[in-house]
């Protein structure tokens, strides 16, 4: 086996397998994000959404 | 294509519909729309960063390259990237952390005026314009579906506007995570199809040229060096910008952007292997379609539903976030600062809407004219580079006061170079049929030098470097300067 194919290899495993593990961590993140946007929902009043503009 | 194949395809763009409008009730003003509330946490960053950064232009570009080349694509035209991306986690990002910024030209306003801000939010905006992710789509519709190139970009732009224009940054992310998961996933499979469908990897080392082999391929040095400086264009990046100043802190970017080195790395080298598979696979098309004409030969039924998707989400995820990026640069940079500095928030996000709107139109016109995804893509990122690198790396780490003269010489000397240089080598130069690239063949001192479109940096970044210095020793104290010597 050459190096480039085995670079070929380790590249598929850490995509693949990468990708799947970092959607776990994810969903598990979203679930909390959701909440904490149901609990704090954006402010309705126009003028306090100016005010937090920044510079 | 097979019905399931096509359902496959269709039950993807519906489904990003759907979350993009299951998102927008969350939208209360400009600051969630733009970057999402703050509220992006590593593993959406990782998402949203990988996904975003990788369209077509790399998928078509790097394969482009590899099918012409070989491995030169990995190691000159895609590895640069993750060197500069390193700096940019590290130093970049730490700094730009410390400060309440919302976007990149922000950071020169603030340190430069109005002025510098309008033309680096003009370059921003142009750089933004997701015109390679359309093409692509364009033709991998073409290839995959058979639907003609025209209708193939309107309905993969028009999805991913739509969903974009319902909940802005947090569904761009949220549609981003599925959008990274399929598009790394079905191209890791594809790749293995693929190899072996041509054969193994010892069909194809002795099908190719040797020099398809050697890490640095038979560019010549100048364009390798093009290639290293267009990943400049990483520490310039306004969606890198955008997700920085969307993280709920410094240490997700950072995690984020370490874990998205390893992931670009090796997405860029399978489909760096996939576009010699092709050239290895006889595989007669036009270089950009090499890849997707392969892989669609050797998936079977589902499979290449699943990979048309992945393409799609690949494309996809590149046209929402630049579309607001462009969006964004217009509206708050451009109008709200020239135009109406106490512009309130609910027409700042509807200006916002429109911007975006726009950048998606102008987007399908420049699709339409270029032709090659790598001479788009140099061209654009030289375009920003050559307008915002110098006085954004001046405003972040100079120890000097900054003069308002500086930051505005430096952006249009470099940007009217870069302009300027392109022009020239359209008007006076002619299409190679050994590069298939426009060339401008120049005396020098007795010797004929051939110029290329894409050597503009190599112009543009010193004369933006002189237009700083000449600002900087010619030009009169800013405003902030102004402030600062009067607050003491």
């Amino acid at each position: 086996m050459s190096r480039w194919e085995l670079y070929t290899w380790v590249s598929i495993v850490v995509l693949v397998a990468g990708s799947i593990a970092v959607f776990a961590w994810f969903l598990r993140d979203a679930l909390r994000l959701y909440r904490r946007l149901e609990k704090h929902p954006p402010p309705a009043d126009p003028a306090a959404r100016s005010r937090d503009l920044g510079p | 294509m097979h019905p399931l194949d096509l359902a496959i395809v269709l039950a993807y763009l519906a489904g990003m519909v759907v979350l993009g409008a299951a998102l927008a009730r969350k939208i209360g003003g400009f600051r969630d729309f733009f970057v999402a509330g703050r509220s992006l946490t590593t593993a959406l960053l990782v998402c949203s960063l990988v996904s975003t950064y990788y369209g077509l232009d790399v998928l078509f570009g790097g394969s482009e390259v590899a099918y012409q080349e070989g491995l030169v694509a990995w190691f000159a035209y895609l590895r640069p990237y993750y060197l500069v991306i390193l700096v940019a986690a590290f130093v970049v990002a730490r700094r730009l952390r410390r400060h309440d910024f919302l976007s990149m030209p922000e950071v020169a306003g603030r340190r430069y005026g109005t002025g510098t801000r309008a033309v680096i939010a003009v370059a921003t905006a142009f750089y933004a314009l997701p015109l390679m992710s359309m093409m692509g789509i364009g033709v991998l519709l073409d290839v995959a579906l058979g639907v003609p190139f025209l209708w193939g970009v309107l309905i993969g732009a028009g999805v991913a506007l739509a969903y974009t224009l319902l909940g802005g940054l947090l569904a761009v992310a949220f549609t981003d995570t599925l959008q990274f998961v399929l598009m790394c996933a079905t191209l890791g499979l594809a790749a293995i199809l693929a190899v072996q469908g041509v054969g193994g990897f010892d069909a194809m080392e002795q099908r190719l040229p040797d020099t398809f082999f050697q890490p640095w391929g038979t560019y010549p040095t100048w364009l390798l060096l093009v290639f290293a400086g267009s990943a400049l264009s990483a520490l310039v990046e306004p969606a890198f910008y955008q997700r920085i100043f969307a993280a709920v802190d410094y240490r997700s970017v950072l995690i984020a952007l370490l874990i998205g080195i390893v992931l670009w790395a090796a997405f860029d080298w399978v489909v760096t292997i996939l576009g010699m598979a092709a050239r290895a696979a006889g595989v007669d098309a036009e270089p950009r379609y090499a890849l997707v004409t392969l892989v669609m030969e050797v998936l079977p039924v589902g499979l290449a539903g699943l990979f048309v998707a992945g393409v799609l989400a690949t494309a996809m995820s590149t046209i929402d976030s630049y579309l607001l990026v462009a969006g964004g640069s217009l509206a708050y940079d451009l109008y709200r600062p020239l135009v109406r500095p106490d512009l309130p928030d609910a027409r700042l996000l509807r200006l916002t809407r429109w911007g975006v709107v726009g950048s998606a139109l102008v987007s399908l016109l420049l699709a339409l004219y270029f032709q090659s995804m790598v001479t788009a893509w140099i061209f654009m990122s030289t375009v920003l580079v050559a307008a915002a690198l110098v006085p954004i790396m001046a405003a972040l780490y100079g120890t000097w006061r900054p003069r308002a003269a500086a930051g505005l010489a430096s952006s249009l000397a470099g940007l009217a170079t870069a302009l300027a240089f392109f022009l020239a080598v359209e008007l006076f130069g002619g299409h190679d049929e050994e590069w298939g690239v426009r060339l401008w063949h120049v005396e020098f001192f007795g010797r004929e030098v051939g110029l290329w479109q894409e050597y503009a940096l190599l112009f543009a970044l010193p004369a933006s470097l002189l237009g700083y210095a000449a600002g900087h020793l010619l030009g009169r104290r800013s405003v902030v300067e102004r402030d600062a010597v009067e607050a003491r």
